[in-house]
């Protein structure tokens, strides 16, 4: 039973299997319930490829060594089981993170400050105290960057600030720019009603709100100021530029725009299972590096 | 600088055409395979200079979007086909894998505007896309050519067990050396796709959290990985080297062009704009 779940027919099988169950996963959509079921099927599979890649490893390794220590141009033998040993690693870290890892999003304005729960941290709170876009030489946005202080039992612990690509890390906690928005208020003045005052949240005026300019139309935030730009008509592009305080004319109505309050978007996780993972990665990468010298002695000691 | 770099595409689909020609001539009279090689360096050169000029024009190396990223796939694959065919001696490979260099450049040129300078998105601007990336740019430039061998390994193989053998065919290398070369490539490849998937895990990780997410393009790379690592095991067990090693590693590709191509136009996911 265990050479059979140790052997290199199984470890095809299994291999053809989380192929199999792989292509599926990609085909359903991510929304219905039949991919939650299918996606726990190739974790499943992992689970028991765990087993058979250790199985396979500790079995054959010693006999391997052996010819290796006799026979140094024969290195490249050992790749293969320091990636089965690497993946190994990696499943083993995966798991640990899935079980005792955990991640939450925080969404908070300027001064807010954001409680972080177990299992993620207890009498930890994050305060947010400022965010900016950052642009580049050409004017385009480089990146986003939300200054924090975490504050632990009640008392101010660290200061720091997260970006897309260099987050923010305390004590196994890491903080990720994860998305970022802007509330516009704006007061608008119909030809024909009486103004509204409204706050815009996502982007897009709402319907009712649009009709009374005439259209439906998009805020953005660009190095300009706000862009107020038409939607749903290609074929006739519409952009203009406000800024806080200057007031437009649109076909039914005026639109003034007062001011923005910006808004960050964080994923604050814990995963024990992350430097495990990362671990693994590097015996597949020395692995990677044996598969070619290895090899490359082998050739030239024939 | 947009009509310098259309001008230098349009001359290198040309060379690439010219070096079709000439490896396909090769094949039908034994003559100008060298010719077709001098050609394909000079093209492997224009590539290189078209790549240059990307760089010039958007100010970051060309590996963010389709077109660039094609481009210097295409700069791999002619790149590892002619050190193949300096190790081997297997210019008959030039027949299949030019035309397909030809018909890809012009895809891109034609239909993927190549004047197009879009800025990078945040999660782009790091090193981890420039490492990851070119990686991916060799493993697949790699198994594209362990392709064409396969391909040309299976329709040797099933015209010399039919009836009527085809006498053209005889220019193909022989079997075995087929076989051989295209383990080799594979087994060349193979820790390139590794590395690939590594290096994308971290970088996912860097940017947004999750080394692993289950998204369409990884989940294909793992595939694409399982499919060449099932073909390296394969080979191991008796009766199954040969024309059933040689489907997979055809199936193995299959699988590297869902990935390019089926994710970023069928399935939604984070890689879309790869």
């Amino acid at each position: 039973m265990l050479d059979f779940f140790s052997s290199m027919k199984f470890g095809i099988i299994l291999m053809i299997l989380i192929i199999v169950i792989s292509i599926i996963s990609t085909l359903i959509p991510t929304t219905s319930t039949l991919y939650t079921f299918i996606l726990t099927l190739p974790k499943l599979m992992m689970i028991i490829l765990f087993f058979s890649l250790v199985f396979c490893t500790f079995r054959r390794l010693p006999s391997i060594w052996k010819t290796v220590k006799q026979d140094s141009n024969k290195v490249n033998l050992l790749a293969p089981h320091i990636l089965h040993i690497g993946l190994a690693i990696v499943l083993v870290g995966a798991l640990l993170g899935s079980f005792f890892g955990g991640e939450k999003e925080i969404v908070a304005q300027m001064g807010e400050t954001v409680p972080l729960s177990a299992p993620l941290a207890q009498n930890i709170s994050l305060q947010v105290n400022g965010f900016e876009t950052i642009y580049d030489e050409q004017g385009d946005i480089d990146n986003w960057q939300t200054e924090i202080t975490l504050i632990v039992d009640k008392k101010e612990a660290i200061h720091g600030q997260t970006m897309v690509n260099k987050p923010f890390k305390y004590k196994g906690l890491v903080f990720y720019q994860t998305a970022y928005g802007l509330l516009h208020n704006i007061i608008i003045e119909p030809k024909n009603h009486p103004s509204i005052v409204t706050k815009i949240e996502n982007r897009t005026l709402d319907k009712r709100t649009s009709i009374l300019l005439g259209d439906v139309y998009l805020f953005d935030q660009c190095k300009k100021g706000i862009s107020i730009s038409r939607l749903d008509d290609t074929d006739n592009p519409y952009k203009v530029y406000i800024k806080e305080g200057e007031s437009m004319d649109f076909p039914k109505g005026t639109l003034t725009y007062l001011n923005s309050e910006a808004y960050t978007v964080l994923t604050a996780k814990r995963d024990p299972g992350t430097l495990i993972v990362m671990l693994g990665f590097l015996f597949m990468a020395v692995s990677s590096i044996f598969f070619w010298w290895g090899r490359k002695k082998a050739d030239r000691g024939n | 600088m947009e009509n310098i770099l259309l001008n230098l595409l349009n001359i290198n689909i040309l060379l690439y055409f010219l070096a079709a020609i000439f490896y396909l001539i090769y094949i039908f009279k034994g003559k100008t395979g060298k010719t077709g090689t001098y050609i394909t360096l000079l093209g492997l050169g224009f590539t290189s200079v078209c790549l240059a000029v990307r760089w010039k024009m958007t100010g970051n190396i060309p590996l963010s979007n389709i077109f660039e990223f094609g481009l210097f796939s295409i700069w791999g694959i002619v790149l590892i086909f002619l050190i193949t065919q300096w190790k081997y001696e297997i210019k008959t490979v030039g027949s299949f894998l030019l035309p397909m260099v030809t018909v890809f450049l012009a895809w891109l040129t034609f239909k993927q505007d190549p004047t197009n300078v879009s800025p990078l998105m945040p999660a782009l601007r790091s090193y981890w896309l420039h490492i990851h990336v070119l990686i991916a740019v060799i493993a697949y430039g790699a198994l594209t050519v362990s392709f064409a061998i396969a391909f040309m390994y299976l329709v040797k193989d099933f015209s010399t067990k039919s009836n009527s053998p085809n006498k053209l065919l005889q220019s193909f290398p022989e079997l075995e050396i087929m076989e051989k070369v295209t383990y080799k490539i594979i087994i060349f490849a193979m820790p390139l796709l590794t590395l690939v998937i590594i290096t994308g895990a971290i970088w996912a990780e860097k940017a947004w959290g999750n080394y692993w997410s289950w998204d369409p393009k990884e989940t294909w790379a793992l595939i694409t990985w399982l499919i060449y690592a099932v073909y390296l095991h394969v080979r191991f067990i008796k009766g199954w080297q040969g024309r059933k090693a040689m489907t997979l590693a055809i199936m193995g590709f299959a699988a590297v062009l869902f990935t390019f191509f089926g994710v970023t136009y069928l399935l939604p996911s984070l890689h879309s704009y790869v």
